[in-house]
C-alpha cells in the first residue's frame, strides 16, 4: 500500500472493536415498534400482581444473562433492521443474542457501507490512465473530489491538497452511513457511540501525526506549550501546556458526541413516531387503544397485540426527511472540524497569514 | 414545607422532575443562540445578496455547532433514563 493515511482509519476501527469487547453489556436490547407497545393494561396488571408478558419477559432476560450487569446506556427504541429481526426470531440461540446485545449489528453495517463505497468507486473509476474526454462516471467522481478539495483548501490554503484524501473519505463515509440508516432494513452505524468514537480517535491520531510531521517533535511540544516567544510566554507555558493537552483530548470527545447524539436522536424519533403510527391505527383494527381495552373490559397480552397489527400510519416519514438534512449537515460538520483541527496544527507564523489570505482570492 | 416535599421524593421521581427541566433549559439557550445567528446571517444576506451562498453555508455550519450543545443535554437524559425505573 503506497498510501499512509488509511492506517489511521484502520486503527480507529480496531479501537471500536476493542472498546465494544471491553464494555461488555452495553445496554438493554432495543425493542421494536409493533412488538412491544406500552398500554395501560400492563401497569394495572402489574399492580394486581398478575403474570403478564411484560413481567415474564423481564424474568426471562434476567435468567438468560450469566452475569447480569447494570446497563451502561439505556438506548431508546429503534426500527428493526436486517440483523435484529433474525436475532429476535431466534431468541435463545446464543449467537443471535450475542449479536444484538453486544451491538455487533453496527459494526456489520459500518463494514457494509465501507464495502459499498469501495465497490462503487472502483466501478466508477476509468479503466485507462488518461483520457482526453472523461466519461460520465469519471466526471461525477471528479466533481465530488473537486467540491471536497475546495472545502479543505478554503480552510487550509493551497497546501491543503494533501489532506483532502483523509477529510474527503471521512465525509463520504459518515454521509453514506447516515443516509443508509433511512433504507428500510438497514441501520445507521453512526447511531452507536462505538463507531463515532472510533472515527473521532482516527481523526485525533491523524491530527497529532500531522502536527508531529509538520513541526517536528520540538515544534510540536512548542506548539502545545502555547508557542511562547518571550519571557511572559515561557512563564505561562506550563499552564498553557496543560490547557492545550486537555483541549486536544476533549476535541475528539466532542466530535464523537455531536455526531452520535444527532444521529441517535433522529433514529429514536423515527422509532417513536413509527410506534405512534401503529398505536393510532390500532383504534381501528382492534388494538390496545380501542375503547374496550382502554376501559379494562378486555385484557390484552403482548402476544395478542403483536398478532393483531404490524402496520401503522407512516408518521415517521416527515422525521425521515429531517434525518436526511441532519445526516448531511453532521457529516459536513465532522469533516470541516477535522480540517480546522489540521489547520490549527500546521505551522502558522504571523507573516504566513498574508500568504493564506492571498491564496483565497 | 420544602423538606416535607423532598422527603417524599425518591430517585425516579427526582429524575423525572429534573431531566425534562434540564433539556428544556438547554433548548432555551440554543434557541436564543440560533435566533441570533440566523438573524445576523439573514441581515448580512440582505446587505450583500451576491455573497448569499457563502453566508448560508457558514450559517448552517454555525447552527450545527450550537445545536450540538443541546444534544449533549439530551444525551444526559438518555444515559439517566434507565435509572428512572
Amino acid at each position: 500500500m503506497n498510501l499512509f493515511w488509511p492506517r489511521f482509519l484502520i486503527i480507529g476501527f480496531i479501537v471500536i472493536v476493542i472498546g465494544v469487547l471491553l464494555m461488555g453489556d452495553p445496554g438493554a436490547p432495543a425493542h421494536h415498534g409493533g412488538g412491544q407497545i406500552k398500554h395501560p393494561e400492563g401497569a394495572a396488571a402489574v399492580k394486581h400482581g398478575g403474570a403478564i408478558e411484560h413481567g415474564g419477559a423481564a424474568k426471562h432476560e434476567e435468567g438468560h444473562d450469566a452475569v447480569h450487569r447494570e446497563p451502561l446506556l439505556e438506548l431508546p427504541e429503534f426500527l428493526p433492521n436486517l440483523l435484529t429481526i433474525p436475532s429476535f426470531k431466534n431468541h435463545g440461540i446464543p449467537v443471535w443474542d450475542w449479536i444484538h446485545v453486544y451491538m455487533w449489528e453496527n459494526v456489520f453495517f459500518s463494514i457494509v457501507v465501507a464495502g459499498l463505497l469501495i465497490c462503487l468507486v472502483k466501478w466508477m473509476q476509468p479503466s485507462e490512465d488518461v483520457t482526453d474526454v472523461p466519461n460520465r462516471k469519471q466526471t461525477v467522481l471528479e466533481l465530488i473530489v473537486e467540491k471536497l478539495n475546495g472545502m479543505v483548501e478554503g480552510v487550509i490554503g493551497p497546501e491543503g491538497k494533501k489532506y483532502t484524501p483523509f477529510v474527503g473519505s471521512l465525509f463520504m463515509y459518515i454521509w453514506c452511513m447516515n443516509m443508509i440508516g433511512l433504507v428500510p432494513g438497514m441501520k445507521a452505524a453512526t447511531s452507536y457511540i462505538g463507531i463515532t468514537l472510533g472515527l473521532a480517535v482516527a481523526t485525533f491520531l491523524y491530527v497529532q501525526y500531522v502536527g508531529l510531521r509538520e513541526n517536528g517533535i520540538e515544534g510540536y511540544l512548542h506548539h502545545l506549550a502555547g508557542s511562547p516567544q518571550d519571557g511572559v510566554g515561557w512563564a505561562m507555558s506550563p499552564l498553557m501546556f496543560v490547557l492545550h493537552v486537555l483541549g486536544e483530548l476533549i476535541k475528539p470527545v466532542s466530535l464523537a458526541l455531536r455526531l452520535f447524539g444527532n444521529v441517535m436522536g433522529e433514529d429514536a424519533l423515527i422509532g417513536v413516531f413509527a410506534v405512534l403510527g401503529i398505536v393510532l391505527l390500532s383504534t381501528l383494527t382492534g388494538g390496545p387503544t380501542t375503547l374496550e381495552s382502554m376501559m379494562g373490559l378486555k385484557a390484552m397480552t403482548t402476544a395478542d397485540m403483536a398478532s393483531l397489527q404490524w402496520f401503522g400510519i407512516p408518521l415517521q416519514l416527515p422525521i425521515m426527511m429531517l434525518a436526511l438534512l441532519t445526516g448531511t449537515i453532521q457529516a459536513l460538520v465532522f469533516a470541516l472540524l477535522a480540517t480546522i483541527y489540521i489547520f490549527l496544527m500546521l505551522p502558522h507564523d504571523h507573516h504566513d497569514d498574508e500568504h493564506g489570505h492571498e491564496a483565497h482570492h | 414545607m420544602l423538606p416535607l416535599i423532598l422527603a417524599e421524593l425518591d430517585q425516579s421521581a427526582l429524575l423525572a422532575l429534573a431531566l425534562p427541566l434540564g433539556v428544556a433549559l438547554a433548548a432555551i439557550g440554543s434557541a436564543m443562540g440560533l435566533g441570533r445567528a440566523v438573524s445576523t446571517a439573514l441581515e448580512s444576506m440582505g446587505r450583500q445578496p451576491e455573497a448569499a451562498g457563502a453566508i448560508q453555508t457558514a450559517m448552517i455550519i454555525g447552527c450545527a455547532f450550537i445545536e450540538a450543545l443541546t444534544i449533549y443535554a439530551l444525551l444526559t437524559v438518555f444515559v439517566l433514563m434507565g435509572k428512572m425505573g
